[in-house]
This record gives C-alpha cells, structure tokens and sequence, in this order.
C-alpha cells in the first residue's frame, strides 16, 4: 500500500496546537477562572521555569509530583526513608465503610470454590476500571444489566450445582425432618457463599424461602431457590468492610477480615484454614494476619493475582489485546501478540518464584522468558524452541520497560508514541504530575515523514515559549528515551534511514533521579532502586490493595496523613525486604488500622 | 462554562466551506399527532451513536449519507459545537477519551479521582428520559452495542450512557438480547385504542417461575435495604442503585402483575403494536476475537442488521419505550469492513487522509443503510393515524466534526421523527455559535417535556425542536 499506509499511520502523531479563543462577553466571568489556571499553567515555562511555579495550578498533587508527605531525598539518592516523620492519626480507621463489589475475576474464584465450573462470569459486562484497576470499589456497581446477569447465572449455578448431594436428606422424610436437612443446607451453603456463619435471622428467612417452594414442588427444587438466591445475595457479592460499634472504631469482623485477608492475596474467597483462624477471632492480631496472608501468597493461584496488579500498574494488562499496523509490521502475528503477554505473566511469576519478587530485578532484570517467535523478535542469538529463561542481547534490553509488552501498549499501531510513553512513565510509573494542558487545544494530526525521525516530528512541542513546550518538556523527553524500540517493541538504530537519538531527561520529579540520560537503559537502571519509585509503587499497591483512591488532598487533613503515613510505611518495607513487591501487601495487613473502618 | 465563540475562523471552516447542510429547508409544518390519537400511542426516544464520521461535507444526505434522504422529510440536521467534549479532552489523558460520555451527559466535569475519569456524573439524556417515559415497562432502558468494546487504547472509555454516575454497557451480542428481549416468551399485543386486537390470554406457563421471582427479590430486596442501615453514607448511593436494579429485575422476573406470574411481558401499561414478534437470530460472531486476527472476524454487517431487528421489536412490543444503539467503539483500531472490500480498521480510516475517503464512505453509507432500514421499520409499521416513526425520536449523532482533527466544531446530528407530534421534522436547524451541543440535549429534554437541561451549566435557551 506504500504511502496509503504511511498516511494511514499519520493518526498516531498528534501536536497540540492551543489557539487562544475569545471568550463571549456573557461567559467571561464563568470562563475567566480556568481560562486563567490554564493560561498560568500553560504559558510558564517561557522563562524556562517549569510549570509548577507561583500561580500554577498548586494542589498538592503538583509536581515535583512524589505524593505529599513523602519523604524527600538526599540529592545523592541515597535511601533516606523515612525522613520525614508523618504523624499517625491517634485513632486510626483504614478508610471508610466500603461495600466492594466482587469483580469477574473473584466472582469465578468464589463460584468455582462452591463447585462450578471456571468462566461463570464470562457473560458478564467488564468490570469498568478506574485507576487503572478493576477492582476499585466505587467503579463496581450492580447495575440493572449485571443484575440481570447475576439472576442467569445463578439460575444456571443452582441447577448445574449437585446440590441435594451436599444436602442429602433421607428418603420418605418430611415435615420437621426434611425442613432440618434444608436448614442444615443452608447453614454450610450460606457460610461458604457469604464467607461467613449466617445469622439466626438469615437462617429463618432462608428458611421460609425453602419451605414456600417446598410447598409448590420437591425438595430439591426448594434448595436450589435457596442457592439462587444467596448467589445474588449483598453478602456474596459484596464483600463487606462494615464491622461493628461506630465512629471511627468499627471493628471489621473476623469474617470480614478473613475475606480482606483471601481476596487480597488469591483474588478468592477464605479457605477453611483462614475460616477457621476467623472463627478463633485470632485476625484481630496483625501477627496472625501476617501469618494467614503469607501462607496464602505460597499458594499457586496467588501469583496470577499478584501479578495482575504487576501488570496494570505498569499498564501492560491488556498488550497481548493490541494488533500493529501489518503493512508496516507483517511480523507482528496474532501468535506474537499472545507471545507478548504470556512473558509478562512469565517474566513476573519467574521474578516471584526465583528473584524474591525484587522491585529492582522488575525493572533491570537482563533476563527474559521467552519462546521462539518471540526470540526471534528479540534478536536472540540462540532462539529457544519452547519457553524458557533467556539472556536479553547486552545493551539493548533490561528490565520490564523495555519489554515489548510495555513498548506495545505505548505505542500506537504504526509508530511508536513518546508522548504516551513519556506519560505513562511520568505519571504511572514515577508517580509525577503533569498539569492538565489549556482547554480549547486544537489538535492537530502531524503528517508522518517518511524523512523524519519520530523524534524530529515533535520539534514543535519544543519550540521555546510555545504553550506545548510548558509540559512537553516534563513528557517528551523521557519518551524520547524509548526511541530504540519501535511500536511492536523491536530494536532498531535507525529510523527512516536516520540514527536513532534515544537521549532523555527526567525532569522535576525529585532530585535523586532528576537530569539527563542516554537511553532507556540508563532511565531504569536509574529509577530502579530510586526512593522515587519505592513510594510510587506503594502507593498504587494501596489503592489495589484496599480497592481505593488514595487521598492526597488537602495536605493538612488527618486521612490524608493516614494515606501518606500508609504508603511511607510501605515504600519503607520495601527498602528492608529486598524490595519484594509483595510485602508491601503484607505491611498493609500487618498495620494497626487494617481491622478498623470509620462511618464517613 | 460551556461555549466558546468561534470568532477565529479555523482550518477547519476553510475546507469546510459551505458547510454540511446539505438539503433545504423544508416548510415548517406542525401535526399534532398526540392530539389525533389522544395521546394513547407510546412516545418513544432511540439515540444512535456512530464514531468519527469523517463529516466534513459528507454527513449530509447528499453524500455518504444516502441512504438516509428518503427520511429528509422526517428529519432536522443541526450543526453544533461540543464544548464540553472540548472541556473534557484537556484534561485526560487519550484523545479519544472523553467525547463518548460526553455526548448523552455534556458532562466535561473531572470525575472524581476514584472514578478516574472515566465515568460521567450526570446521567445521560436517555436515562433522564426513560425514568419519566419508560419506567413502568419491562425495561425501563436497553442499550444495544455493534462491536463497542475496544481495547487498542488501554485508557479509552466505551460509553455513552450513564445513571447514577455508572456507565450502563451495552449489550453486544444479539442472541443474550434476545434472550432478555423473548427468553420469557412474546408478550401479545393488546387491544389498542382502536378496539382491534385481541385480549390477553390467561398465562399458559407454570405460574411457579413467577413465584420463584417474588420469593427471592423480596428477600434481596431486604437484605440490601438492610445493609443501607449499617452501610456508610459512601455507600448509600451504591445500595439505592442496587435497589433499583432489582426492581428492574422484578420487572422481568415477576412482570409488574400484583402476585406475578404473567411468564412474559405483562408490564403496566404495555401496549405492544400488533407487528409484536419476536425475530430470528442466527448466532452471528459479534465480537472482537483479541488477538486481531486470531479468531474470525466480527460478522458487522449481519449483528448490525440483527441488533436493529431487535431494537425495532423491543419497540413494537413496548418493552421498552428508550433504546440506544451503539455503533463502534471510539478510536477502533481492531476491525475492519471486509465485506465492503474494506481491509483498514475505522481510526486507520479515520486519519487516513483524502486517500482514504472512498473507504469512509463506505463503511457510512453501509451503516446510513442500516439506521435507514430501521427507519423504514418504524415508519411502515401503522400506529394510530400515522406510524411507529411519528411516535419516536431517533437522535442520530456522532463525536467528530471531521475526525481526523479531533474537531468538535460543528458536529452534524440529525433527528428523525416526530416524537408524537413533540418534534417538527424537516428542517435545517442554522448553526448559532451560542448554542452547542448541550443546547441541542436540552432540546431533546424539552420534546420529553422535561423541562431542564443536563450536564454543564449552559446559558442562553435550549435548541427548540418543537
């Protein structure tokens, strides 16, 4: 198709083009506050001062963008957690009362735990993400459609179920007797839908709810409208973080902290193990949390779910979903897109199993796993018939960065996207702000040029004193870094026949990683083992973690210190525990506040 | 603050030229069809989303649009700009990432941090106006999809619907529609204001599964209503929509009959239109295989014309009087139009240059066919003294004025209809550059005689319709 498709790929170049519209005299002063924010915002940078300065937008989540209460750094880099003491809250509650919706995934795993088959929820709507996650709270909602879904898929697992097998009653009985076998039913089915003892109230209701369809046909047909309905039951779907007494002292139960405990390490309910440490009311005691949590982080089905959250903080959750332009890549095959995520999934179950979980082997780490289609878009020297542990070529590649998963999902479908790439790093990976651009942009597409490097094709983003350059400049440059690597992630020295500049600069996210680099290989190895990104990650494990946003605004407000204190804790764990990325789940259960909710 | 003068003339306006309205004026005419039918015949309001049309001169009748011109005399064309999609593209991340929600809510407000951006806080139109039209019906909404999940953009969001700031998805695959539409059996028509038809007949199925219904919402019902009790207030929002979920549900299980048991239908108030049946649906694949191109490709042309089909029926058998059909997701990169000898996925298209412009016409006047068959539905089915098409509002909209620019000035948008007498069809609305996109909304609100705007704060009046 030749120049058909290189037009065809111009869509993945975008420059921002602000012009400075007039306002209508009737919506000025409606106008006038955002337009000055953005007219603030926007136009700093001129002087060469960073937006950022006085009369920028100034929340606290501003740059230099490491979250407030944050330990600053020593311009050394050398690790000075904690410096900064943050005042714990006197008493604390982890958060709110908070009702979480049980996502596809732990629906599967809770359904699959009462004997149906996996993949009950694949009919499902998507769980919608926020943040990133899809297992945030205020994002799962039972909408009328999920409803409905959930009544089907009940009706299916009640009747699919053998339930009368679990609930055997003997044959001629009736009456009381036949009404205690149903009791009994309901009390173990129940305990295990609910993820905990029924109340004698529920007992009755359940009770009821057998016995009047009992009366319209047989027994079995009476249990499986018991299960019915407690699969579309509150208390199975959500779990609950609501516990008892009042104000900020709630105490989660043991049953509640029981399912916090599972579904944070195995995206699944509490196994009779954890039930039963419930049952002793043993959770109150964050050493026995501690205990529960790690013996179920050893269990198999833990490492798909941790590493979930591995691949959608990074961003790399859905790579292997992304096809490439295949006139510019034909070697970009279904086969090599599925290759792409399954390494990710590999790479992290590896770096669990064998590199202690290290935050530092995620992202510096010279090794891969890797199958032969896949070694041969590495360029390996040796290609591997079947998946295994593979050297990555020296100098080119290192870490989960510069996997082509990363480098995929950054890109766009023809060329790859610094814009993307440098967001994504900034503000996902690091942590850092970027002030919103100035409403009004007009954008515009920028023609490829087949006699342009990518990098040349910004230039505009860089032109002094253009509103772009303001927070380009913050952006740009680190995606620029990651020029070696094209939108399928290959490697390459050239483009359009012109050498690659693959230079970047970290620029005002905190002094121990600021200033210039020469590629990506530099960027990671200097971000690695940065305080820097030991506080990103723990902040984005928090909010995966307790399925929340994590509060940032305003600095002076006790929840805030609590969230600030929270994630301080954890980026502090990681520095002690050979930066295992999973105690920072651990430190979470292991914190004084983890069994308390307040009302508000 | 929501509109902006245009007072620079742009690009845009240059290639633009005369500008997409394409055809006359018609004379503007009033028939007050509520008035000639009393009023019996249900109101009905279809939206109908398609992304990125490249609209600059061919979303116009005498285009690419074709198909659509038997319909001028049906229609209004409006031109305007879409502020609050404008807004809202400054301040997420990805292009592509606001318009759709903007686009039923004009709602560019920045979601709160948990909802990360991608939910709009207003509900959109289509809500507004099921909650008042359609409520008491099986489905109070049904939203229809072609192909809308698409995950080439990991930060995209794919709605356009939204109530109690949750994005409520479409469904996209034709067989579960039909399955919520029919699973329960064809309601049968009524006896209409004409004294034609035939009486409701004593239910024929076990009236057990209604009573399996009763007995478990009663019991969901309570145990949410319940935890309300002890829930925080953070929470009591998430529990009044589950809440209103289950009755949505107990709507279908139950039917609305005191007691249950009617099996199907048998919502109050339903008057299904004698043409009430329920179609044939040959599975079709309806989705994305990921992926692209390991599995076959999604069969567009045949779930489009199944999911229209079932659209039409869900009207004529008055379950519900608000659908909205979505056609594509935004920033689709994965499916192409092979059946149209069109290979390249709609954002290639898109941004494709005049190269490409043969192929978007294409891939539009294909979907114009569509959206004008099920026109051609609704008109030749008699209702009253006139048809189904009188007693609609299809509300025919798109994201891009032209999308190669990401431009959100002078979208053109058509309505189709009469919405009972409501609308006066057949008319170029001019362009005001005081009024935007949410005047038009505003507009739609009003023909439900619902007498507010949505979303951003808008000055100025709503764009009439009347």
């Amino acid at each position: 198709m030749g120049q058909g498709a290189q037009l065809g790929a111009a869509d993945t170049i975008f420059l921002a083009v602000t012009v400075m519209r007039l306002f209508q005299t009737s919506l000025l002063v409606l106008g006038l506050p955002l337009l000055g924010a953005a007219c603030t915002g926007g136009v700093a940078g001129t002087d060469g001062s960073r937006a950022g300065t006085p009369g920028a937008p100034t929340d606290s989540t501003g740059m230099p963008g490491v979250p407030t209460g944050m330990p600053s750094t020593s311009p050394t880099g050398t690790s000075t957690i904690p410096v900064v003491p943050v005042q714990l809250p006197a008493a604390g509650a982890l958060g709110p009362i908070a009702l979480r919706r049980l996502n596809k995934w732990e629906y599967d795993n809770t359904v699959q735990r009462l004997g149906a088959a996996p993949g009950a929820s694949s009919a499902f709507a998507e769980d919608d993400p926020s943040l990133g996650y899809n297992n945030m709270a205020a994002a799962l909602t039972v909408t009328p459609l999920l409803a409905e879904q959930y009544a089907r898929a009940a009706k299916a697992l009640a009747a699919g179920l053998n339930l009368v097998q679990e609930a055997p009653c003997a044959d001629g009985a009736a009456g009381a007797a036949e009404t205690a076998c149903a009791t009994a039913f309901i009390e173990q089915f129940g305990k295990r839908s609910f993820r905990r003892p029924l109340t004698g109230e529920e007992i009755t209701a359940y009770t009821a709810i057998f016995q009047e369809k009992r009366a319209r046909g047989d027994y079995a047909g009476g249990i499986r409208l018991v299960a019915e309905t407690m699969l579309q039951s509150p208390h199975f779907l959500y779990k609950t973080e609501i516990g008892e007494g009042s104000g900020v002292d709630r105490a989660l139960t043991a049953y509640e902290l029981a399912s916090q405990i599972s579904y944070l390490a195995l995206g699944g309910p509490p196994d009779d193990e954890l039930l039963a440490a419930a049952q002793g009311a043993k959770l109150s005691s964050p050493a026995e949390r501690e205990v529960q949590l790690r013996r179920l982080l050893t269990k198999p089905e833990s490492t798909p779910w941790v590493a979930s959250f591995v691949t959608r903080w990074l961003g790399i959750a859905e790579a292997g979903y992304l096809a490439k332009d295949q006139t510019a890549f034909p070697s970009y095959t279904p086969s090599l897109s599925v290759a792409v995520a399954e390494e990710s999934q590999r790479f992290i179950a590896d770096l669990f199993a064998q590199s202690n979980g290290s935050l530092e082997t995620l992202f510096t780490a010279n090794f891969t796993l890797s199958n032969a289609e896949l070694g041969a878009h590495y360029g390996l020297g040796q290609v591997p018939t079947a998946w295994e542990k593979v050297t990555l070529p020296a100098g080119q590649r290192l870490g989960v960065l510069t996997q082509p998963a990363f480098l995929v999902a950054t890109s766009k479908s023809a060329d790859s996207f610094p814009i993307r790439r440098g967001k994504t790093l900034r503000t996902r990976i690091l942590c850092g702000d970027v002030p919103p651009p100035p409403p009004n942009l007009e954008i515009m597409p920028v023609e490829l040029n087949p006699n342009l490097t990518t990098r040349e094709r910004f230039v505009q983003h860089q032109q002094a004193g253009s509103v772009c350059a303001s927070c380009h400049s913050l952006i740009d440059p680190l995606g620029f870094g990651f020029e070696n690597y094209d939108a399928t992630g290959a490697y390459r020295t050239t483009e359009n026949n012109k050498p690659i500049d693959a230079s970047g600069e970290i620029k005002a996210i905190a002094p121990e990683i600021d200033g210039p680099f020469a590629n990506a290989l530099e960027f990671t190895q200097r971000i690695a083992p940065s305080q820097v990104l030991k506080a990103c990650v723990a902040r984005e494990s928090l909010r995966w973690s307790l399925g929340r946003a994590t509060l940032d605004t305003p600095p002076t407000d006790p929840k805030v210190l609590r969230d600030q204190a929270i994630i301080q804790g954890l980026a502090a764990r990681l520095g002690m525990a050979n930066s295992d990325i999973r105690e920072l789940l651990v430190a979470v259960v292991l914190r004084d506040e983890y069994g308390f909710r307040s009302d508000q | 603050m929501t509109m902006f003068s245009r007072s620079i003339l742009k690009r845009r306006e240059l290639l633009l030229g005369l500008g997409s309205a394409s055809f006359l004026a018609i004379p503007v005419f009033r028939q007050t069809l509520a008035e000639a039918q009393g009023g019996a015949f249900p109101v009905r309001f279809i939206p109908i989303y398609l992304p990125a049309c490249e609209a600059a001169g061919k979303f116009s009748f005498a285009s690419a649009m074709a198909p659509l011109a038997a319909y001028q005399a049906d229609a209004n064309s409006f031109t305007a700009d879409n502020g609050a999609a404008a807004n809202i593209w400054g301040q997420t991340a990805e292009p592509h990432a606001a318009e759709l929600r903007t686009l039923l809510t004009n709602d560019s407000s920045v979601a709160p941090e948990e909802n990360a951006s991608v939910f709009a806080k207003s509900d959109s139109i289509d809500q507004i106006i099921a909650a008042k039209i359609s409520a008491q019906l099986k489905f109070t909404t049904l939203q229809f999809g072609v192909v809308t999940e698409t995950k080439s953009n990991p930060l995209d969001q794919r709605r356009m619907s939204f109530k109690a700031g949750t994005p409520q998805p479409p469904i996209e695959n034709p067989t579960e529609m039909f399955m919520r539409l029919f699973g329960n059996g064809v309601p049968t028509p009524v006896p209409t204001t004409t004294g034609t038809g035939t009486p409701p007949p004593a239910p024929t199925v076990d009236p057990n599964p209604g009573l399996d219904g009763k007995s478990m919402l009663d019991r969901l019902k309570a145990e949410v209503t319940a935890l309300k009790l002890v829930a925080g207030a953070g929470e009591q929002a998430k529990l009044d929509q589950h809440l209103t979920s289950l009755r949505e549900l107990e709507k279908q299980l139950v039917g609305a009959t005191p007691g249950g048991g009617t099996g199907g239908g048998g919502s109050i108030g339903a008057t299904p239109n004698p043409g009430c049946a329920a179609p044939t649906i040959t599975p079709a694949v309806y989705a994305q295989s990921y992926p692209p191109g390991s599995g076959p490709d999604p069969q567009i042309d045949i779930v489009t014309g199944q999911q229209f089909e079932l659209l039409y029926q869900a009207l004529t058998c008055d379950l519900t009087r608000v659908a909205s059909m979505q056609l594509l997701g935004t920033a689709h990169t994965e499916v192409g139009f092979n059946w149209l000898g069109v290979s390249d996925d709609h954002h290639a298209i898109e941004h494709g240059g005049s190269a490409n412009g043969a192929k978007m016409d294409k891939v539009q006047t294909f979907f114009a066919g569509e959206i004008a068959k099920f026109l051609n539905r609704l008109k030749s089915t008699p209702e009253g003294n006139g048809n189904m098409l009188d007693n609609s509002l299809v509300f025919f909209f798109t994201d891009f004025s032209d999308a190669a620019d990401h431009s959100h000035d002078k979208i053109p948008t058509f309505t189709f209809g009469r919405a009972g007498g409501r609308v006066t069809p057949g008319r170029t609305v001019p362009y005001d550059e005081s009024k935007g996109h949410g005047h038009l909304l505003w507009g739609i609100l009003n023909a439900f005689d619902i007498a507010q705007s949505v979303g951003d704060p808008l000055e100025g009046s709503a764009i009439s319709l009347a």
